[in-house]
């Protein structure tokens, strides 16, 4: 043993030494990460405050909480990371700058993530175990959530839009000068409409109703039960319409509102996990995005369903 | 120094662990209709989709070429041989996103067909297919209001 330890002992010691420099030396490496101004806190019931602060303020909002083992390089640079891209997904600092639409869909997102187990991240509450969300926390993020979808029978105005938009619609005549394009290069694919329905959706979230399409080999991939991975060339298309209800509580499609794709192909879409995303919003198919980093979000939100190929749909065969 | 890559392994366990709620690879087999019907090859598509709040059911509207052109007419602009088909479900919480309902199980088939026209009107099968298995109902009560239902639905804008 002794006759082995002595070269290991001689290479040992400089190798730790030089370990022991070099983690001095990174601590030095401190990019800053600044709490800049909360221009429009959040704003929700104590109960459900309290919940949100605790769980989701260090990362995702102007207001973190570094404790001093989150200031330790290299774990620092992590958490520094992973704040930057918390606030930029979701900031409850800058909550009031978001119309109210919008900040109900990113609370029924939020609510998603928790349920889904993707929020808060698993590695942020092993070491901040006080942010973990109880099932009783669940339970009162979800009442709060459920208190604000509000669906009431279509008024005068929403009637209005969806027969304006029915008479200038016409299957066919639309052909419009040059087919739009998503900021990621998808183009819109008019023959959405020849493939078949895979399911359909009634959002009581944002008052929606929505038919999910599938292409030709998406539909013998459910046939065949090969849809975990999803096969090459695979399409999806989702329209959203805005629900329109009676005072019977019948709901048929009111305006449409936008068509989004996921087009699969794990060489070419690589770096946005195996799918191409777009959204066409309004008849106008107005493409959703300021530029190609728009898929962040598709895929932040999608993220939950990593482990069934970032799909949500539960597919029907007919 | 060693710990640190056992603290990691843990950490990849642990993230591992979280994600086992959500299904994975799962078909929606309560809401699939039975591969023997066939229904692919009367070649339709979807027209529009419907809820009824009150059933807590949800339904899918079909049709080939000619039921579109009529629905999309005057009403009462039925001519021969459109075929209209609504699916109807019984509704299931979405078990990946709190929010939404999704079909659940299969509750009927209706189809629709007009023949050529007897006394100046098509003539108009009905026939409704019941179950998870979709089997052909005898009843005959309420078809005309069925009838009427289906031919009076707008198409769902779809540009």
């Amino acid at each position: 043993m002794s006759v082995a330890a002595s070269p290991f002992r001689r290479l040992l010691l400089p190798a730790g030494a030089l370990l022991g420099a070099a983690f001095v030396g990174i601590q030095f490496i401190h990019p800053p990460l600044e709490n800049p101004p909360v221009t429009g806190d959040f704003q929700a019931p104590v109960a459900v405050k309290n919940i949100v602060q605790r769980a989701c303020y260090d990362c995702h909002s102007n207001q973190t909480n570094l404790r001093w083992f989150d200031k330790v390089a290299p774990v620092y640079w992590q958490v520094s990371d992973h704040v930057k891209e918390g606030r930029a997904g979701l900031n409850f600092s800058t909550w009031q700058s978001m119309p109210s639409d919008a900040q109900k869909a990113k609370l029924w997102e939020s609510v998603n993530q928790i349920l889904a187990g993707a929020m808060p991240l698993s590695e942020y509450t092993l070491a901040h175990p006080e942010a973990k969300v109880s099932a009783q926390d669940v339970a009162v993020l979800k009442q709060y959530v459920a208190s604000l979808a509000k669906n009431p029978p279509a008024d005068t105005a929403k009637l209005n839009a969806a027969e304006q938009q029915y008479q200038h619609w016409q299957p066919g005549a639309v052909k419009p000068t040059a087919v739009p394009v998503a900021p990621n290069g998808i183009a819109y694919l008019p023959d959405y409409k020849n493939w078949q329905a895979i399911s359909t959706t009634e959002r009581f979230d944002n008052g929606t109703i929505r038919v999910v399409f599938g292409n030709a080999v998406a539909v013998k991939a459910i046939r065949e039960k090969h849809i975990n991975p999803w096969p090459n060339g695979t399409a999806f298309a989702k329209v959203a319409w805005d629900q329109l209800a009676d005072t019977e509580g019948n709901v048929r499609p009111g305006a449409f509102k936008q068509v989004e794709y996921m087009l699969k192909d794990d060489q070419k879409y690589a770096a946005t996990k195996g799918w191409g995303w777009a959204r066409f919003k309004t008849p106008k198919m107005v493409p959703y995005g300021k530029d190609a980093l728009f898929t962040t979000e598709c895929i932040n939100c999608h993220q939950p369903m990593k482990n069934n190929d970032f799909v949500f749909t539960q597919p029907l065969s007919h | 120094m060693k710990a640190t890559p056992i603290a990691l392994g843990a950490l990849l366990a642990l993230s591992a662990c979280s994600q086992h709620k959500v299904p994975t690879g799962q078909r929606n087999a309560d809401a699939s209709l039975p591969a023997a019907f066939n229904f692919n090859k009367l070649g339709l598509r979807v027209l529009s989709t419907f809820v009824n709040r009150r059933q807590a059911t949800t339904a899918t509207l079909y049709g080939n070429d000619l039921a579109r052109q009529a629905a999309l007419g005057a009403p009462g602009a039925t001519q021969p041989g459109e075929v209209l088909a609504l699916i109807t479900w019984r509704q299931q919480p979405d078990p990946n996103w709190f929010g939404a309902r999704i079909p659940g199980a299969l509750q009927s088939l209706e189809l629709l067909r007009t023949g050529p026209a007897s006394a100046a009107r098509p003539a108009v099968r009905y026939q409704c297919f019941v179950g998870k298995d979709l089997v052909l109902k005898a009843d005959t009560l309420h078809q005309q209001a069925r009838i009427a239902y289906l031919l009076a639905q707008k198409p769902a804008v779809l540009p």
